[in-house]
């Protein structure tokens, strides 16, 4: 196996999961967020000698994810809640804060791509704004505003509650 | 007061990470399929190879197509066109859908649309339908073929899964291929403006819609 290839398929087996995760929390729809972020490696492999000395190439796959297909969903439903027509069930027993899910499925689009970014990927405020072409104090506002929206959903819930 | 009023940005955004990472998602596919996708990607790139055979024609046949408004279908010769979508049908029995990017879905009306060239059809907004057991991939039984304005092939990630048909993508339904009992489910996404394309058996299938059972909210 050439160089390339054996690094590209490690950083694809690697960075599958997060990016698939960071897609799905974005868009909402699992089947989806697998066909795109597919495609997106795929592009990635066709391209591999850029994407490869990208500074994010995690962040490239999911911004390529997000613009497969539907490359304008974004600007014309951006402030709709998700459908949530495929989202995949808590597993019970798994101690996943359902409210908290509901919650970050009802952000507006760009609250949650800021979101999965940071906790999916890892990536600090000026990687992030780079991705996006925002300033940085934008993605400072998305975050400050979805985390916000997160934590009243936590209030919301009776500490009893929150703590089984 | 509340315990989560003491929680920093940090801690909430942990408690997301959390909750998003317990739920289950599908492992990665080889990486040998991705890279030979990549490649013909890339090859298509280098020929500037366009839409070819049967999508070509449709392609043609949905471009010369009349204009007409309204939700309800209207045919013109072979080609039934509403504000939210194109369906044509060509001489071999296939039929060619194509949505418009710029109209809300209706459900209702592609379903009749379908129905009036012969397609048995089933299609929801927002909604989740299975039958048991499960039905064929409409993608390798050859009932849908999806392709891209560039022509690039939209194919499942995973084998046996349902067809995601993107919102700017020509769709080739070819109803002979059809296993016996079974009729076509399309399922519009409504907040990616997309379909998810699959088959179901018209005596076993249950649809629900919103959030799963057990899921949120």
């Amino acid at each position: 196996m050439s160089n390339e290839r054996a690094e590209f398929t490690a950083f694809f087996q690697a960075s599958w999961e997060p990016c698939l995760r960071a897609v799905a929390a974005v868009i909402g729809s699992q089947q989806l967020a697998e066909d795109q972020v597919a495609e997106a490696f795929a592009r990635a492999w066709a391209s591999w000698r850029k994407v490869s000395r990208h500074p994010a190439p995690r962040a490239w796959v999911v911004r390529t994810a997000l613009n497969t297909g539907a490359s304008w969903w974004r600007r014309r439903n951006r402030e709709l809640p998700l459908a949530g027509h495929d989202l995949p069930a808590a597993p019970p027993g798994s101690g996943v804060d359902a409210a908290l899910l509901t919650a970050l499925w009802r952000l507006p689009a760009r609250q949650r791509e800021v979101i999965a970014l940071r906790i999916f990927l890892d990536l600090d405020t000026g990687t992030i704004a780079r991705q996006l072409g925002i300033e940085a104090g934008t993605v400072r506002m998305h975050l400050s505003r979805g985390v916000a929206a997160l934590r009243r959903e936590l209030t919301l819930t009776s500490p009893t509650e929150a703590e089984q | 007061m509340n315990i989560h009023d003491d929680m920093s940005d940090d801690d909430v955004l942990r408690a997301a990470a959390t909750s998003l990472s317990t739920l289950p998602v599908a492992g990665p596919p080889a990486a040998a399929q991705i890279m030979a996708r990549g490649r013909a990607r890339r090859r298509r790139t280098v020929t500037g190879l366009g839409l070819a055979g049967t999508a070509g024609v449709a392609a043609l046949a949905l471009g010369m197509a009349g204009v007409f408004g309204g939700h309800s279908p209207a045919r013109t010769g072979t080609t039934i066109r509403t504000a939210a979508f194109t369906l044509a049908k060509a001489a071999n029995g296939t039929a060619t859908l194509k949505l418009s990017q710029d109209q809300m879905f209706d459900p209702g009306a592609l379903q009749q649309a379908l129905g009036q060239d012969g397609i048995p059809a089933l299609v929801k907004i927002d909604t989740y339908c299975s039958s048991n057991p499960a039905p064929p991939s409409p993608h390798s039984t050859g009932v849908l073929s999806v392709q891209l304005p560039d022509g690039t092939p939209v194919e499942p990630s995973t084998p046996g899964h349902q067809q995601t048909v993107p919102a700017d993508a020509l769709t080739v339904i070819n109803p002979a291929a059809m296993p016996a009992g079974t009729e076509l489910l399309f399922d519009y996404v409504n907040s990616a403006h997309a379909l998810i394309g699959g088959l179901v058996y018209t005596n076993s299938y249950t649809c629900s819609s919103g959030l799963p059972s057990g899921g949120a909210g």
